[in-house]
């Protein structure tokens, strides 16, 4: 059921125009990342050495002078947000639902979803590493550089699985807002507020958990600060975490929402909001 | 449980907040049998449906598909081998007829794509097109509801209003649908305001009325060719209701709306008098 249904949802991105304007925005803030980090080099400077590509892979990413980390969840958003939405506000959640039953079509779709946003999320940053591996120079980093506190070690050594280790984070960011996307879906009945309800959630909360060291100085606000949703997107390459952590929050993440999803589906289904 | 009963309500009764929808709603439907569900607008007919499907939840009473006791829900299970059309079909917009329904047969892998083709080609539709489902028509959406509910062939169909917005041919290609269906020892439950379609499609007709279900008289058009033409004052004796088949060319034709019940006992009757007929349709 799982696999039938990926096949389908995936089938959905292809013929989606969605799916393309999110791939291209994301191209285009890269670049634009790309762009201010190059305004940033002293190419003045007699010894300049141009940076590696990794250093503006990595650094695009998030902290400092990287954006993209903050437009990641709204592209997963326009992505796949209205792959459950679509189905529930048609026929379709019926007739999938009489040919199989409730919990094995919820966790089919959650899985599915999931994998699919994930997927988009990954070939996206692959497709950039590779333009970046191609039209930069392909130097180990330089340990005197800038150099990310995240996984510091792996970096150095191994940039190149430092690099994958990043697009196997956003992935697994991407798979949660799929999932968050679903739970919105079952709440909401109108299509655009489904779509934007996500990004919307990701940054008011990311919001408020970043503020609390504004409003309180302690250590409790700066963990708050930390495992905040957007630092935990791209920003999380200035805290010294190992390479597991962001991972883990993910998955963790994705879990709960996951079931809370299923549970408020089950809810809505007996109350008979759903079909 | 008699293992020819397709599906059986025992004094279901459905609420919603403090409406009464109906209670103790008792009947069977057999293997093979195509029943009716008529009423006023507002009156329930849907709710049997959508209970029938395991979409809605019985207030009180238990449901029975094919012997196994619907448990709606998360930990339950919902009625298997069957198919609905309930309301006006909404498919994805951004796929093709096909590609909607390719996706759909999918989940439970019974068929192939022969299989939606043929469906397809019966009830009018291309295949082949590329047109999204975004451009179809109400009768082209009906359509594609139809092949959705028949192109497994169920033993269970569930229709609601299952001609809404289709054409004569449309009509014509679903006749042919249930008729098929029949074949395959399928049981249809249909909803519908067309007295005509209970008429031609039903064995048996139930009607909802003041929060209750009762079996009504089926009434059919017999068709009979009479030898003499003196016998037609005879008929209209025993059966003033009866009139001329001026679509057909014999002016010796007649039709007799008769209830379904009571057509051999009036048969006898001619028998009785003598009168030599010759049944061409029921």
């Amino acid at each position: 059921m799982i696999s039938r249904m990926i096949k389908m949802d995936l089938h959905s991105l292809i013929t989606k125009k969605s799916v393309w304007i999110a791939i291209i925005l994301f191209f285009v803030i890269s670049l634009l990342n790309y762009e201010f980090l190059k305004s940033e080099e002293p190419i003045g400077n007699p010894y300049y050495i141009p940076s590696p590509a990794f250093h503006y892979f990595v650094s695009a990413q998030g902290g400092g002078s990287g954006f993209l980390f903050v437009f990641l969840p709204l592209l997963v958003a326009i992505a796949t947000g209205d792959l459950f939405i679509r189905e529930r506000n048609s026929s379709y959640l019926m007739f999938s639902i009489m040919r199989t039953d409730i919990i094995t079509y919820i966790r089919s779709k959650i899985i599915s979803i999931g994998i699919c946003s994930a997927l988009i999320m990954a070939l996206s940053q692959i497709l950039l590493l590779s333009y970046t591996l191609i039209v930069f120079p392909v130097n180990l980093p330089d340990p005197s550089g800038t150099v990310p506190y995240f996984a510091e070690n792996i970096y150095l050594n191994s940039p190149l699985l430092y690099c994958l280790i990043l697009i196997l984070n956003s992935s697994a960011m991407a798979f949660f807002m799929g999932t968050l996307s679903i739970l919105l879906s079952v709440i909401l009945d109108n299509l655009y507020a489904a779509i934007l309800a996500p990004y919307i959630l990701f940054i008011g909360l990311s919001e408020t958990l970043m503020s609390a060291p504004l409003i309180y100085d302690s250590n409790l606000s700066y963990a708050l600060y930390s495992l905040s949703p957007l630092v935990m997107s791209g920003d999380y390459i200035t805290i010294e975490y190992s390479w597991w952590v962001v991972l883990i929050y993910w998955i963790i993440l994705t879990i709960i929402i996951a079931l809370l999803t299923i549970l408020v589906f089950n809810k809505k289904y007996k109350r008979e909001k759903l079909i | 449980m008699d293992t020819n009963i397709a599906i059986e309500f025992k004094n279901v009764t459905k609420r919603i907040s403090n409406n009464t929808i109906f209670k103790d709603v008792n009947f069977s439907i057999y293997k093979g049998e195509t029943v009716g569900i008529i009423g006023t607008n507002g009156s329930g007919k849907t709710t049997i449906l959508r209970l029938a499907a395991g979409l809605s939840y019985a207030t009180t009473g238990e449901i029975y598909v094919f012997g196994e006791k619907l448990i709606p829900g998360f930990t339950g299970n919902l009625a298997k081998d069957t198919a609905a059309l309930i309301e006006t079909p909404h498919f994805l917009p951004y796929w093709s007829g096909f590609n909607n329904l390719f996706h759909l047969s999918k989940i439970k892998n019974y068929i192939n794509k022969k299989d939606i083709e043929n469906t397809m080609n019966k009830v009018g539709l291309d295949p082949q097109s590329k047109k999204k489902v975004r451009a179809y028509s109400l009768g082209m959406r009906q359509r594609l509801g139809l092949a959705q509910a028949f192109m497994e062939k169920p033993s269970l169909i569930l229709l609601d209003e299952p001609t809404n917005g289709l054409d004569k041919e449309g009509v014509q290609l679903f006749s042919a649908l249930v008729e098929d269906a029949k074949k395959n020892d399928s049981s249809i439950i249909f909803v519908s305001h067309n007295d005509n379609e209970i008429i031609q499609f039903c064995d048996r007709v139930f009607k909802i009325e003041n929060h209750l279900l009762f079996e009504e008289e089926t009434y059919i058009n017999l068709k009979i060719k009479i030898n003499k033409s003196e016998d037609i004052i005879n008929i209209l004796k025993l059966k003033p209701e009866s009139y001329m088949d001026t679509s057909s060319d014999d002016e010796t034709v007649m039709i007799v709306p008769i209830s379904k019940n009571s057509s051999q006992a009036f048969l006898n009757k001619l028998n009785k008098q003598n009168i030599i007929y010759e049944i061409i349709q029921e």
